[in-house]
This record gives C-alpha cells, structure tokens and sequence, in this order.
C-alpha cells in the first residue's frame, strides 16, 4: 500500500516548532517549555499515520499546532499544499475546513448544553453551508454513518456512553467532509470492546471516504494495527519514521526499540526480552544537549552529547535520528 | 494446592440510591492463595475495583453500602470484625495499591513520613528504626538516592516514582496480601514495565498474595497464573493463564481477548468487536447478563441464569452453551 501512497501530502509541516515560555517573573529569567522542536512530518491522501511516545513526547502538542489550536513558534504548515503562512484569516479558515479534530476524553469535548443535533449543525452555520434543512438533512446523515440513530438527534451528551461519545466527536469532524482528521488519543478513555468497534469505523471512513489521519496515541498494538506509517517521538523530536511493517520488522533506533519491547503481550507463552530504560523522562524545560535521548540510551558515547542526529533515510520511507545508525 | 489465605464466599455489595438499592457486586466466590499473583479482569463498570474495596470494607457502611456474604482472612469473617480491628489489617496484613499516585499520596507530608506512619502504627518501632525501615523500603522499590528522596513531597516526583513509593507503603509492613488496583493504568509503557516487574519481584521475594486488577490483558498474560474474568457484578470465568488465553469457554472472554489488537497479529483483518456497550446497574437484563451482546446466545440465555460451573481441572464458566465436555475439547 505503501509505494502507491507517493501521492500529494494533504497536511505537511516543516521544521515545526512549538515554544511554551515559563516563568519570565521579576528576579528570573524566561524560560522555554520545548514541547516541539523542529518536527517535520507529512500525511498523504487516504493515508492512516500513527504518531507515539509517551507522555510529555509532544506529540499532542504537535497535534494541537497542525490543526491550528495553538500557534507553531516556527515551521511552515501546509494544507493541500498550500503554505498557511502569510495568509489571510478569512483564507486560512476556509483552509481549516479540510482538517478537523477528534479529542481523547468524550466527556469534556461536547458541549453539555447542546443537543447533539446542534452540536453537528454548528459546524456547518460557523461556515455557512446550506440552508436550515439542508444542515439538518446532512446531520442524519453523518449520524447514520457513525452507527447513532435518528432519534439521537434531540438528546444530550450526558445521555451517551463513552463510546458513543466518541462517535458523536467523529460525526462533527466529518459533517464538513475534510480531508483529514487529527485524532488524539481517540480511544484510549474507551474499554477494549469499545476501542474495536471505534478503530473499525476509523478503517472504514478511511476505505470509504479516503479520508487521512493522524492518529495519535501512546497504544503501540493499536497503533500498529491501524496506521500505514509511524512516527516515534521522544522529548519534543521525531525518533525514527518508517512504513508499519518496516518499523517492525527493522526497529533501527534504540528509544523505539525500548519502547517497543516495553509493550506487553497478551500471549502468555511467549516472554520476551525486555529493553528496561534507566531513569525518567528528561524536563523539557532543560532537554539534555546533543541527542536527546542520549541520558536514557544504551548505546550512546560521548559525541551523542554534543551533536544533534539529523534524520536519515537509510531505507525508503525509514528515517532514523542516530548518530549511530 | 497453596494454602489460601482469603477466601470470598457469595460477596454482594449493594449501593444505596434514590432509587433504592443497586447490585453492583452479586455473589462473587474466590480464592486468594499464598505467593500467587491473581488477575480479576473487566471493563469499567463490571465490578472488580468494588470487590477489592469491598474486601477492605472501604465504603461507608452507615449510609452508602450494604455487604452480604462472607470475606474470610485469618480464620476471620472481615464483615463480623469492629472497625477497630479492621482498621489493623489494612495496611498490615493486607495492602492496596491505587492507580492515581498523586491522589492517594498525602500531598503535605514527605514520602518517607508516610511510610514511616504505618510502620509506626502497626509495627510500634521508634522513630528511628522506623525511618532506617523506610529508607530501605524505598531502596528495595528501586528508587535511587533514597536517602535523599525520603524527604521529598509527592509532586517532586515523576509518576513511575510516586507508584514505586506507594508500594514502598502498602509493603512495608510485610502484608500477606496486596490488593493492586489498575495500579499502571495512568503510566507509560515503558514505566508500567518497570513497575509491573517490581510488582512480580516483590510478590516472589515476600511471598505474598497479589491481586491485580486490571482491564489489561496483556500486563495480566504476562505477570500472573490465575484469572478472574468478570463482568456487571459477576464472574463469568475463572482459570489459570493458560485456560484463560488458550481455551476461553466464555463467549465473553473469548470477545475481549479477540478484541485487543496483538503486536504480531494480521493488520489487514478488522478487530472482533464485541456489539453494544455494557448494561448500566439499574437495568440488569434477566437471565445471562451477557446475553444482549453475545453472538451466541439463545432463548434460554436469555431467561435462565447460568451458574458457574467447573468445566476443567482449574476451569469455571458461566455459560449455557458450555457444557463439561466441551470444556475439555476445547
């Protein structure tokens, strides 16, 4: 699936940074929080690309800095190919359509006072498409794709479980028929038979609708199940990038392999051995210099403290950050 | 066979509402074994963090709940005991382990004062043997520079290090049983890894009872030897791993092992879902509770409830369609 996918990235960043500043207070100096740090990343039409680390990785606020919730300190963001930089607010808006967002916890991303018909119809008043019952009509129609029924319209969220919570938050990403749809944690909150019947509409709206997506979560098994291609993030970088099945069969850089052998297995004969990471995660507020992973990693010596790895492609579509490699 | 050291006999908790009283828990029988590491597994809502909390009496009885049936530890009833005593055995002889660190940690006191509070109560030493006790504690629990942690606050530390400090509490007394409530839920892979193994180490090494509660399969086919699978208040089965992974008899268990994507599985395959979400308490269906989401189920399933019956040497299942040979074919 891989090689036919060399097709036009429908959202595409460049250098991607995002700077949160701390302190700054009389007597202290400012302090930057970096939560990205020069990422690049593409996602190509139709294509399902998982983004992981963990916690504190960056890889949510790299999410959040793509669709546009917060503002990229530097880099270039391109929808459809076209370079937001520079662009009008009018411009750029009617841009936004084409990529929407899907939260983690259903409980907190609906409007508790709205009923879920409003909460659908919205989208389309904010951008002014149809008339009242063409909006109501389109609805339906997006409910009846995500599995709710008709008579779901009229009710509030509190009504719905968890699952059909987050189906709800898929049917208002897909009422403006975008291009691609950022999904952060979109199923971690939700129960194992739940998360199945979510990453399997997920499939299906990508094969019917050929919608993207990215796909960000820290579950490698779901990851792996549902993406084309990974991204592994660690302390605000991209690790390694490569197609699911070279990922897995060809782990190259040692933070994933970490991460990766971490993952437990729910196949009781088969024990693996397990790369166990000294110590924490690094602040973010003082990355180490040189590789960032370079505290945490196995294999590294001194001239992973003073130099930065860039990414390197050492197969088609597999890039490595290690000086190493 | 071990010997047991907790037996739940026909525990029911029920949970006073306006609406009269709500079954979250109905009559739930197992058995604890000394030095084993047993796995109750679930969805949210299916009843195993009310059925650790119920064997440590950890409601509000006066107003919130109401138990029946019997927890035996120590040749006791924990149900007849006065609270006094009851207060005795929590911490002492049987431990529990949360899964929000944060919150459980008392915020204004240093971590090592917390584990120095229960060795102070239940094992009467003096200040100082009590503090070298917790210095070692933290040491055993594989956090570095104990010394020096023994006087930090709980937010000073990372979420891996605050877990590692709450098993540093709940063992410092030696309890015989540890109860751990989705104790790495809200951590990262590679700090649940650590955790889980410190988990597994400390249950070879004090020969102590686990029970983990979970809603992972994985982090349970790794770590312990027998399962408890249940589900809206009831068990539906219970085996060894090997009963449980190779040979699930529940329709259930079956769906929820199915369910999980395996790192080595076909990608190109849908998911087995499991239709429908879990039943809210106040609407229990009648007969099997299961029966509204399962593929197989019947006319029968759905008037009759089965009972738990053995259908293997370490093997019960709550189903109509299982009968005692199939069991064994399968």
């Amino acid at each position: 699936m891989t090689a036919e996918k060399e097709r036009v990235p429908v959202l595409k960043g460049e250098g991607i940074r995002k700077y949160y500043q701390t302190g700054g207070s009389i007597g202290r100096g400012k302090h930057f929080v970096k939560a990205v740090d020069g990422v690049d990343i593409s996602i190509c039409e139709g294509e399902i690309y998982g983004l992981v680390g963990e916690t504190g990785c960056g890889k949510s606020t790299l999410g959040r800095t793509l669709m546009g919730l917060t503002e990229a300190t530097d880099g270039k963001i391109r929808i459809l190919g076209k370079d937001i930089g520079g662009m009008k607010k009018s411009e750029i808006t009617g841009l936004r359509r084409n990529i929407q967002m899907v939260f983690q916890d259903p409980y907190t991303s609906l409007d508790p006072r709205q009923k879920i018909g409003d909460i659908l119809m919205e989208a389309l008043e904010i951008h002014k498409i149809g008339t009242k019952e063409e909006r109501m009509e389109a609805a339906l129609k997006i409910m009846g794709t995500v599995g709710l029924r008709p008579e779901h319209f009229y009710r509030y969220p509190h009504e719905f479980s968890g699952g059909q919570r987050q189906r709800i938050g898929l049917a208002r990403a897909l009422i403006l028929s975008p291009k691609i749809i950022i999904c952060d944690e979109p199923v971690s909150a939700l129960d194992v038979s739940i998360q199945a019947q979510i990453i399997n509409l997920l499939q299906e709206l990508r094969e019917k609708q050929n919608i993207s997506f990215l796909f960000i979560a820290h579950d490698m098994s779901v990851v792996r199940h549902i993406s084309d291609r990974i991204g592994v993030m660690y302390l605000g970088h991209m690790m390694e990038e490569a197609p699911t099945d070279e990922l897995f069969a060809r782990t190259v850089h040692p933070y994933s392999k970490a991460l990766l052998s971490a993952v437990p297995n729910p196949n009781p004969h088969q024990k693996k051995e397990r790369i166990v990471l000294k110590g924490d995660l690094p602040s973010p507020l003082n990355p180490p210099p040189g590789c960032v992973f370079h505290t945490r990693c196995p294999y590294a010596t001194e001239e992973c403290s003073i130099r930065r790895p860039d990414m390197k492609e050492i197969a088609p579509g597999h890039k490595v950050a290690c000086l190493k490699v | 066979m071990q010997e047991k050291i907790l037996e739940v006999d026909g525990l029911c908790t029920q949970f006073r509402t306006e609406r009269g009283l709500l079954k979250a828990i109905d009559g739930v029988s197992f058995d604890v074994y000394r030095g084993e590491m047993l796995g109750i597994v679930g969805e949210s809502g299916c009843g195993k963090s009310v059925t650790s909390q119920s064997i440590l009496r950890l409601y509000d009885e006066k107003r919130l709940v109401k138990y029946s049936g019997e927890i035996r530890f120590e040749g006791k009833n924990l149900f007849d005991i006065p609270m006094k005593q009851m207060r005795q055995i929590r911490g002492e002889k049987i431990s529990m382990v949360f899964q929000d660190a944060l919150s459980s940690l008392n915020p204004v006191f240093t971590v090592g004062n917390q584990i120095v509070e229960s060795l102070r109560i239940h094992r009467k030493l003096s200040k100082k043997e009590a503090e070298e006790k917790a210095v070692k504690m933290l040491e055993l629990v594989g956090i570095p520079d104990p010394r020096r942690r023994f006087y930090q606050y709980p937010f000073e530390l990372s979420g891996g290090m605050r877990q590692r400090v709450m098993i540093a509490v709940a063992l410092a007394c030696s309890p015989r049983l540890l109860i751990a409530d989705e104790p790495t839920t809200a951590l990262d892979v590679t700090i649940q890894a650590q955790i889980m193994d410190l988990i597994v180490d400390m249950n070879r090494r004090m020969d102590m009872g686990v029970m983990l509660i979970t809603h992972d399969l994985a982090v349970v086919a790794e770590t312990c030897s027998r399962v408890i699978v249940m589900y809206l208040g009831q068990i539906v089965e219970e085996g060894s791993v090997d009963d449980i992974f190779d040979r699930p008899a529940h329709p259930y268990t079956k769906g929820l092992i199915e369910a999980v994507p395996k790192m080595d599985g076909d990608r190109s395959r849908r998911l087995h879902q499991i239709d429908g979400t879990v039943p809210l308490l106040s609407q229990i269906p009648s007969g099997c509770r299961f029966a509204p989401r399962c593929p197989y189920a019947s006319e029968r399933c759905r008037k009759e409830m089965p009972e738990l019956k053995t259908i293997g040497a370490t093997q019960k299942v709550r189903c109509h369609c299982v009968t005692e040979e199939q069991g064994k074919e399968a």
